[in-house]
């Protein structure tokens, strides 16, 4: 049997994977998070998809584009507040 | 001298820049009309202070610059009046755990069959991610953009959101679950 101290739940351990990414744990935290996703293949599931994630958000880009409308208020609006008053 | 490069040319900013700043912006506020507006404060900004443009840097980066901080004050804004809600996300992570904090059987996590290590490149897959993204509360996509599209850390988000890092910790462990779960059911097991 594992020490009741080292057993952390489904919960804690996916909330102790977003602060591992960013050197947050105590050492006590990582070996009860280590210890646990030996354990849990849901919560290690998690921790790679999580991972990958943070990868693909990167990629992330639009195509969008300003109206002509839009261009032309935006540019009225540089030349009012460029010309002399 | 550089000062023919690096001089303000404010009648072709719009031509020049006006798509690109958009894009940037409406990646971030999630809402045409608001990356407008950013757009619109952006430029007026930087005419009225065309003193402080001392020319290190490029025009470009320059309005940048200004954006960038045009977007984090609208998050600030957005963040104090919706941290009321981060007590509710606290006590109701009952869709994904159990009462012992396991999860439940209907919130699984599945094998998506892929290479964790290799991005999908698709534009389908993009727009998924993306419409996931959107269901996020205002706030949890905030704090996961800040974070991942902008690559700050979390003592900086916190700083410039004012929110503490307790909260913050709350709204990211819950935008992951969200997000996980989302492009699960909309991408990988469809």
């Amino acid at each position: 049997m594992m020490p009741q101290t080292f057993m952390i739940t489904c919960k804690e351990a996916t909330l102790y994977i977003s602060k591992k990414e960013e050197h947050k744990l105590s050492i006590a935290e990582r070996v009860k998070l280590f210890m646990h996703l030996l354990i849990c293949g849901f919560c290690k599931l998690f921790y790679k998809q999580s991972r990958y994630l943070a990868i693909e958000i990167k990629h992330l880009h639009t195509n969008a584009e300003l109206s002509s409308t839009d261009k032309t208020n935006l540019e009225q609006l540089i030349e009012r507040e460029t010309s002399p008053k | 001298m550089t000062q023919t490069e690096n001089t303000l040319k404010p009648k072709e900013w719009v031509k020049n820049y006006s798509d690109t700043l958009y894009r940037f912006a409406v990646l971030r506020v999630n809402d045409e009309e608001t990356a407008k507006d950013l757009i619109q404060e952006t430029f007026l900004a930087a005419l009225r202070n065309t003193e402080r443009f001392r020319g290190e840097i490029s025009e470009k980066n320059w309005l940048f610059t200004i954006l960038k901080n045009k977007i984090i004050d609208h998050y600030r804004k957005k963040a104090s009046s919706l941290i009321s809600e981060v007590d509710q996300l606290m006590e109701s992570a009952s869709e994904y755990f159990d009462e012992e904090d396991h999860w439940k059987e209907s919130a699984y996590p599945n094998d998506w069959k892929t290479d964790y290590k290799a991005p999908v490149e698709s534009e389908e897959f993009h727009e998924i991610l993306n419409k996931c993204l959107n269901k996020l509360s205002e706030l949890m996509r905030i704090v996961f953009t800040m974070k991942y599209l902008d690559e700050k850390e979390s003592d900086e988000i916190c700083k410039e959101l004012q929110i503490s890092s307790s909260n913050y910790w709350v709204v990211m462990h819950r935008a992951k679950l969200q997000l996980r779960s989302c492009l699960e059911k909309k991408w990988f097991t469809k």
